[in-house]
């Protein structure tokens, strides 16, 4: 018994010894000369021959309980090892959650696109197609074919950028209602996004912006499915509580022609600078098809019906993100790109 | 169109709030742009009695008034002639706020000490006047706020009158909207003309001759002497002030009041400056002109409409009147001219001229045709009795027989009512609702089909349509329910140049560079600032015929400048990184497609890319990389890349110069051997021109140009999974020698196994020969199915060296 506990008292001893000096090393030492093939532990087992049979099960239990003391104070002492190693395998001695990471250099797509883009999959999501036209177009399709005959004063609601007498920057994007009902028949649904042009210039104005333009032809469209139509796209644009509201209006080539505002979603609709404290803000026109402009085209106004609509996207864009000045959507200013 | 409230309230009751005024107008399609009420920014200021008014002792024209407002009684010192005691005035406490933010406070007036002031109306901005104090009704208890005094604060709203609603564009128009909505009673004035004077005997008369009955169809005329041309009442004066107009002469003052009230514009000649008895409504002949109202010789051809005496033309017809035939303070027999001119020709030629007057705004919309001549009793009768004139009891009326005489019939469909706005609206509410605006339901309808007249003051109601859209109107477009319209499914992919435009946006934002969007308008300036030589079809740009300035004259032919002015304002704003690209357009001509329906103008869409400063942001631990040649084509090559275009379709980089790139660092991209764009750096003498200090490197690639060429998607290539043998080598070569000329000599093509060969180095300078480079290449080697071994694979390197040591012009390191 006496080799037993002295065994013991050595090997903890020892054990102690190895902890204050931690290495892989020591410990592979220690755990040769213990529990090795020829170690002390090992030995003690050799020498159950020499015990009498009787003193034999308390013998060797004792022996046991040893070896399993001794490996899981090895385990202990490895473990210890291996988790100083790890503290120790660092290039920092502290860490300091201010300090900024190491950032690997991102740009950013154009708050205008990210909007565009979001309209292009909500609506070819719905089954419209996409389609681009020109931005120069000819006094036909930017006027005469949308009902504005040359003489009308609908032409004095947009200030317009001309080229030579017959063509223009355009004013608006419908005139891809035009090429799109002269080259295809209905049912046709439509989105033309681009920009389009107004000789005017201020802090809400500016010469140049991205309109989205939708035209749907059928045989039993409605300016009930139009509102519908806008309504679901308000809500994926805006959230659910939006609210939607229609003014009427004139625009040469719808009729009823209509304005629409959505509830301002800064101020919820209490009334707030951005919607100079009306609780509104305007987004754009619609209405349904005008019969001359069916006409125009060569589709037959009595079969089809139709609705179209147009919105600006830098107007959306600086509703979604509060942007306060058009300006600033096409000034290529780091100080505003870097933000979205 | 300014309206004022109070002059409003003439022709209909109105017992709501301005607010909710404003509101129903804006639902009725009339839209409500902006309200002002008079009296909103002052405080403090209310109805007062002044009980003594006594001289004050060290000024002749300062008096001293003891006021009530019915609490308190206060000393005033005020300064107006035309104060009194018993009089009932506003009176300003100290503290309150006037006009302009000016505040009242307690001071001493020659020594005498004052507690207010007594305001006069322009202190209280309700008018122009400092002649006196204001003063009102005794009837108004002391202590009232301003605000609150009945009639006194007007109300302005200014309306947004769409072309189509010329009905809209008079007080009568807009309460008549109004009328219906509340159900009030429409309060017209009394049209009747004056009554005679059976002592009349003056027969004074004029022809009136229509020649171009197509732009004229209706002119009427009334004389009237003995006119006393002097001041307006007060009533005329303040009805025009309400709304900003000056006050010019008792007979001009009536034709602009009867225009703003019932859209109908006139006008009055001095009936002795006519040369002749036969006034003409004729087109003008060329070389003929008019001295017109606003003090400018107009030169007129045979486009343009006048109203003509023996002498010549007098008037720009519908658009302005002529100095010769000017009424003024002498004139005593007056011509007063009512008509129904054209829509375009007034347009026309109001444009023509550059004028825009309120009655040509009127005329071009359309005026009501149908009450041309009661309009010009009335105003007969408003200037016998202001003026004190004679009418000689004749109306002068020429007419064409095109000019209506009856109401239009516009027949309504209830079947496609419901079609065109997805609800159905019972026939008697139909008919009840457009009868509030005088549209009437005429007898013998069927029972899909309705038969409407058209009152005379709605130009724009012809077609059916145009019925329902007033339906709708009447109706409230927030009534009608929302429904989704049913589609057939089917599938929609994003046209081309959309999606690889967005593909390019994608990546490009991924790689670190910022989506720039730039106003397509550019400037000649700007191209002379390129190197370009004289030649250019850069030169050759789309020109704006009225740009708003200098600066956007032009639509661009090229996107660099725009980038370049970008990146200057960047800098000058301390942001000296700048990584941009822009998609954006350019416009050539191409004249012989040019035809009614093609502008002939080429529109190719292009993606430009801009880098200047640091590449890797700076962070606390390392050093920011400075973008150079090779980062832009490392973009381009990795863009290429996720685009698809280096499989099915062959991209080349080579050599050539640009006139505004630097002549050794720039080169062309070539897509199966076509050029579709070039980059490098930016010629110093254009960094310069546009002042600029820092390198700027840029792109510039068609995206049209691409679109003509296949792109593919990747394709699956099954790879080894035995580990790979690197073997190295640095040659050193003469400067002349290129990459891919080096590789050219090695024997690559007989190489087994080998999968790519890399090059990590390009070392010049110590060590070496001056114009030489050492180039330090790793290459890989990997078998599909084992474990290559060393000698296989050097026995491969060593024809390599072998090979290039032939060559007189490598040497080994
Ligand atoms: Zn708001």
């Amino acid at each position: 018994m006496s080799s037993i506990e002295h065994i013991q008292k050595e090997f903890e001893e020892a054990v102690e010894k190895v902890r204050k000096s931690l290495s892989s090393e020591s410990i592979q030492t220690l755990k040769v000369k213990y529990l090795g093939k020829k170690g002390k532990i090992s030995g003690l087992m050799r020498s159950m021959g020499s015990i009498s049979p009787e003193e034999r099960p308390v013998f060797g239990k004792a022996i046991n309980k040893l070896r399993d003391l001794a490996n899981d104070s090895l385990q202990n002492i490895q473990d210890l090892l291996q988790h100083q190693e790890i503290e120790k395998s660092t290039s920092y001695s502290s860490l300091d959650p201010s300090l900024p990471g190491h950032r690997i250099p991102t740009g950013a797509i154009h708050p205008l696109n990210r909007v565009k883009e979001d309209i292009f999959s909500f609506f070819t999501g719905l089954g419209f197609e996409i389609e681009r036209g020109r931005e120069i177009e000819t006094d036909w399709y930017n006027f005469e074919a949308l009902n504005i005959p040359p003489e009308h004063p609908a032409r004095d609601m947009q200030d317009t950028f001309y080229i030579d007498d017959k063509v223009v920057l355009r004013t608006q994007t419908s005139n891809n209602q035009i090429h799109v009902m002269e080259s295809r028949k209905p049912p046709l649904r439509i989105i033309a996004p681009g920009f389009v042009y107004r000789a005017d210039s201020d802090a809400s104005h500016a010469p140049m912006f991205q309109q989205v333009e939708g035209l749907v032809v059928d045989k039993d469209i409605s300016f009930a499915q139009l509102k519908g139509t806008l309504y679901i796209w308000v809500r994926h644009m805006f959230g659910f509580d939006v609210k939607l509201r229609f003014r009427p209006s004139f625009f040469p080539f719808t009729e009823p022609s209509a304005e629409m505002d959505v509830s301002c979603s800064l101020c919820k609709g209490k009334g707030c600078r951005v919607c100079s404290q009306t609780g509104w803000l305007e987004i754009g026109g619609c209405g349904c098809v005008d019969p001359n402009v069916f006409q125009k085209a060569g589709i037959d106004a009595e079969e089809y019906t139709g609705f179209a609509f147009g919105f600006g996207i830098d107007r959306i864009t600086m509703i979604k993100y509060g942007i306060p000045e058009i300006g600033l959507l096409t000034a290529n200013d780091n100080r505003f790109l870097r933000q979205f | 169109m300014l309206i004022s409230l109070n002059w409003l309230k003439q022709y209909v009751n109105i017992n709501v709030s301005v607010d909710e005024l404003a509101n129903t107008l804006t639902f009725l399609g009339i839209e409500v742009e902006e309200i002002e009420q008079q009296g909103a920014d002052i405080t403090g200021v209310v109805a007062a009695q002044t009980l003594s008014c006594e001289a004050h002792p060290d000024a002749d024209k300062l008096s001293i008034c003891k006021v009530n407002d019915g609490e308190n009684e206060y000393q005033v010192v005020c300064g107006a002639p035309n104060v009194k005691s018993g009089q009932t005035v506003l009176f300003a406490k100290t503290g309150a706020k006037l006009t302009g933010g000016f505040k009242i406070k307690k001071s001493k007036i020659r020594g005498v000490p004052s507690e207010g002031m007594i305001c006069a109306e322009d202190e209280l901005g309700l008018g122009g006047s400092h002649e006196g104090i204001m003063t009102l009704s005794s009837d108004i208890t002391p202590g009232t706020p301003m605000q609150e005094i009945p009639g006194l604060c007007d109300t302005r709203m200014e309306l947004n009158i769409t072309p189509n609603r010329p009905d809209a564009l008079s007080y009568i128009g807009v309460a008549r909207e109004v009328a219906a909505f509340y159900d009030q009673e429409l309060k017209m004035p009394d049209l009747r003309p004056p009554k005679l004077d059976a002592k009349q005997t003056n027969k004074d008369t004029i022809t009136l001759n229509i020649e171009s009955p197509e732009d004229c169809s209706l002119y009427t005329g009334v004389i009237i002497n003995k006119v006393k041309v002097g001041p307006s009442p007060t009533w005329l004066v303040e009805a025009l002030q309400s709304i900003g107009q000056k006050s010019i002469n008792n007979v001009v003052d009536i034709t602009n009041f009867v225009l703003l009230e019932s859209g109908q514009p006139s006008h009055a000649f001095d009936l002795k400056k006519i040369t002749g008895n036969t006034l003409f409504v004729r087109r003008a002949k060329k070389g003929e002109s008019v001295l017109t109202l606003d003090e400018e010789i107009k030169n007129l051809d045979e486009r343009d409409l006048v109203i003509a005496d023996n002498a010549g033309p007098a008037c720009l017809a519908g658009v302005i009147g002529g100095e010769t035939t000017k009424v003024d303070e002498k004139t005593t027999s007056l011509f007063l001219e009512v008509a129904y001119f054209s829509p375009p020709v007034v347009r026309q030629q109001a444009r023509r001229h550059g004028i825009s007057t309120d009655a040509s705004y009127r005329f071009e919309r359309g005026i009501d045709p149908l009450h041309v001549e009661a309009i010009s009793n009335y105003l007969c009768r408003l200037i016998t009795d202001i003026t004190g004139g004679n009418w000689t009891g004749e109306t002068l009326i020429a007419k064409a027989p095109e000019h209506p005489i009856s109401k239009k019939l516009v027949q309504l469909r209830l079947s496609r009512l419901s079609k065109i706005l997805g609800i159905t609206i019972d026939r008697s509410q139909v008919v009840a609702m457009l009868e509030k605006i005088d549209i009437k339901e005429e007898a013998g309808n069927d029972l899909d089909t309705l038969s409407f007249t058209i009152p005379g003051f709605r130009p724009d109601i012809e077609r059916e349509i145009d019925l329902i859209e007033e339906v709708a109107r009447l109706y409230n477009f927030n009534n009608i329910p929302d429904q989704l319209p049913t589609f057939e499914l089917s599938p929609t992919a994003l046209p081309e140049a959309e999606r690889l435009a967005s593909q390019i946006r994608h990546h490009l934002a991924s790689q670190g560079l910022f989506e720039a969007l730039s106003l397509r308008f550019s400037s000649h300036k700007y191209l002379n600032n390129l190197n370009l030589p004289e030649d250019s079809q850069l030169f050759k740009t789309v020109n704006l015929k009225n740009p708003l300035n200098e600066e956007w004259e032009i639509m661009p032919s090229l996107l660099m400048p725009g980038l370049l002015n970008a990146i200057h304002r960047n800098k000058n704003n301390r942001e000296l990184d700048c990584r941009f690209f822009e998609i954006g357009k350019c416009f050539y001509n191409n004249k012989e497609d040019r035809t009614d329906k093609n502008p002939g103008i080429i529109e190719e869409e292009k993606l430009i890319i801009g880098l200047s400063g640091s590449w890797h942001s700076v962070s606390w631990n390392e050093k920011g990389g400075v973008v150079d040649f090779y980062v832009l084509k490392g973009i381009l090559e990795n863009l290429f890349k996720t685009i698809g275009y280096p499989r099915s379709s062959k991209v080349d980089f080579s050599i050539a110069s640009q006139p505004f790139l630097h002549p050794k660092e720039s080169m062309s991209v070539l897509v199966n051997n076509k050029p579709i764009g070039w980059f490098g750096s930016v010629h110093p003498n254009v960094l310069s021109n546009f002042g600029l200090k820092d390198n700027c490197y840029i792109a510039e690639i068609s995206i049209t140009g691409l679109l003509e060429h296949a792109s593919s998607t990747p394709v699956f290539k099954p790879f080894s999974n035995f580990t790979s043998v690197t073997r190295e080598m640095n040659i050193v070569v003469g400067e002349g020698v290129t990459h891919e000329t080096l590789l050219s000599w090695m024997p690559l093509s007989k190489a087994k196994n080998l999968e790519e060969v890399k090059l990590n180095s390009i070392y010049r300078g110590k060590g070496l020969e001056d114009n030489t480079k050492a180039l330090h290449y790793s290459f890989v080697y990997r078998h599909p199915e084992r474990t290559l071994t060393d000698k296989e694979v050097n026995k491969i390197q060593e024809r390599i060296a072998q090979e290039l040591t032939n060559r007189p012009e490598v040497s080994f390191k």
